[in-house]
């Protein structure tokens, strides 16, 4: 297994004193799908703001593909290619009136060629489906619109690791499936992904790999159907099981639901197996 | 001012180039400016007028409700200029004698109060003309192939940008405060008010702070560059805005003489 983005021993606090981690240990697989999940305040946004070396680890070091970063300007530029956030407002993020130079801005910061660019900024507008807003101001979008637009500025880079801050928070849910569709999508041309969320049935569906977060620390990792059955992990850090898996242990417990291959994911999974 | 935005994204004259508007409009407002004949004056308005109902589709209601707020102010100043006080005759058209001043007007000062008054109102309507068609990140662009500098252009654009942000954020702590009968008394309104500005100056803070934080992630390094969308001239409207100005100009020639 190849770790694309690895932490060691990562500590960091804020100016005021609040230790946002502390001893931080984690390893990214190259290529999955991984969520981030811990309560508000646990350290995530911190965390994913060192993985594009906005922050700097107070001690301790972090690794992009095998490489210490040693934040050095050249280095710096490579880490913000290759690994993009999404930050969860994108009232935060977008800083231009038009959708069109917000997505621009990222490609014309790594000096591509025009042509180039402006070919790659229809590609992920079709993509995030937001051509048809090119022509509209910002501030007249509504809050998924402007989400998509956030997302397509930092597709436009063309990362290798997409890290999106709570994506789906304050979205309905058509636009939630279709945004967690386009992850799909991004992941199988072999983009790893990193989302952070408070939707436990969510993660359980989507991500191939799970770390939870509490207080600045990893509590637990592994694949989602085996943690999320630890009672212990979930008590600690707050987390509700997801509606799946608890529904078809109750199955599994009064003899009503089968043992398949895999253990369901998905309502349609669930249902596949019950007797 | 949000209203007017909603007008100016959804004119007809919008999927043009932005550049041959804003050279037209300012074209005609230098010819407005030089030319001092009320004539003209009133031929360009009309024009200008046309163009925003006929071409850029506006309606007209609007278009006179904007007019007629610099109106307000302008009546009020040519009246200042219109009239005249002396002691001695003037050889006043009208005016009347409060403690042994005259004070009316004269053929004189009501030619430069009817200029001053038409002079303006057709500037004006060029610059409404350029408002109601061309959004503000369009001017900005405009204004960097004009060759502004470039931490001027930025300033704009992050400005735009941000005034709406912050409307939202006030209108949000406005009606929250409302909600919990914040503004029920004029003293009451005071206190939430100040809480108000003092809330949004806090998070204007936070903003600039995540915003640099988002920029950087994506390779803020020092300046902002964006790329516009690729904008097409029309030959027809150069032309018909070539025509137009030719025709101004000819009328004015044609008085003058």
């Amino acid at each position: 297994m190849n770790y694309i983005l690895r932490t060691e021993k990562l500590n960091f606090s804020y100016m005021d004193g609040t230790k946002a981690l502390k001893e931080l240990s984690m390893k990214i697989p190259e290529g999955k799908k991984v969520a981030v999940i811990g309560n508000n305040g646990s350290g995530k946004t911190t965390l994913f703001l060192h993985f594009n070396g906005i922050h700097r680890p107070q001690s301790g070091n972090i690794f992009y593909r095998d490489k210490k970063m040693s934040y050095s300007s050249g280095e710096i530029k490579n880490i913000r290619k290759n690994v993009g956030i999404v930050f969860q407002d994108p009232d935060n993020q977008l800083f231009s009136g038009s959708v069109y130079q917000d997505i621009s801005y990222g490609p014309v910061n790594l000096g591509w060629d025009e042509k180039e660019i402006r070919i790659k900024i229809e590609e992920v507008m079709n993509q995030t489906g937001t051509f048809d807003l090119k022509d509209k101001p910002t501030h007249f979008l509504s809050y998924g619109q402007k989400k998509r637009v956030a997302i397509a500025g930092v597709l436009a880079m063309n990362p290798e690791v997409m890290i999106l801050d709570e994506p789906t928070a304050g979205l309905d849910p058509v636009f939630t499936s279709q945004i967690m569709e386009l992850l799909n999508d991004l992941n199988k041309k072999g983009t790893t992904v990193i989302i952070s969320s408070h939707n436990m049935d969510e993660v359980f569906a989507w991500a191939d790999y799970v770390f939870v977060l509490s207080q600045g620390e990893i509590i637990s990792e592994g694949k989602p159907e085996e943690l999320f059955r630890d009672a212990e992990v979930l008590k600690k850090a707050n987390l509700k099981k997801p509606w799946v898996l608890d529904m078809y242990d109750y199955l599994l417990n009064k003899g009503l639901a089968t043992v398949g291959d895999n253990i369901p994911r998905t309502r349609e999974e669930l249902l596949n197996l019950i007797k | 001012m949000l209203y007017i935005e909603q007008f100016v994204y959804s004119n007809k004259l919008r999927h043009t180039h932005p550049l041959e508007r804003v050279v037209f409009a300012l074209v005609t407002m230098i010819m407005a400016l030089i030319i001092k004949d009320w004539q003209v004056h009133l031929l360009i308005i009309f024009s200008m007028l046309i163009l925003l109902v006929c071409k850029a589709k506006i309606k007209t209601g609007v278009i006179l409700k904007l007019m007629s707020i610099p109106l307000g102010f302008l009546i009020i100043g040519v009246l200042t200029i219109a009239f005249q006080i002396s002691s001695a005759d003037l050889n006043y058209l009208f005016y009347f004698n409060i403690f042994n001043i005259n004070i009316g007007i004269t053929a004189s000062s009501l030619q430069t109060a009817i200029n001053t008054l038409t002079v303006s109102l057709s500037a004006v309507s060029c610059l409404y003309f350029i408002t109601l068609t061309t959004p503000m990140v369009e001017i900005i662009y405009v204004l960097q192939k004009l060759k502004v500098p470039d931490s001027i252009i930025e300033l704009m654009t992050l400005i735009y940008r941000f005034i709406f942000v912050f409307i939202d954020t006030a209108f949000n702590i406005y009606y929250a405060q409302q909600a919990r009968y914040g503004h029920s008394t004029f003293k009451k309104s005071l206190t939430s008010f100040a809480i108000l500005f003092g809330n949004l100056w806090g998070k204007a803070f936070f903003k600039s702070k995540n915003l640099l934080q988002s920029l950087e992630s994506r390779g803020f390094e020092g300046n902002i560059k964006v790329l516009n969308p690729e904008y097409s001239f029309s030959k027809n409207n150069i032309i018909s805005f070539i025509l137009l100005d030719l025709l101004i100009f000819f009328t004015a020639l044609f008085l003058s003489r």
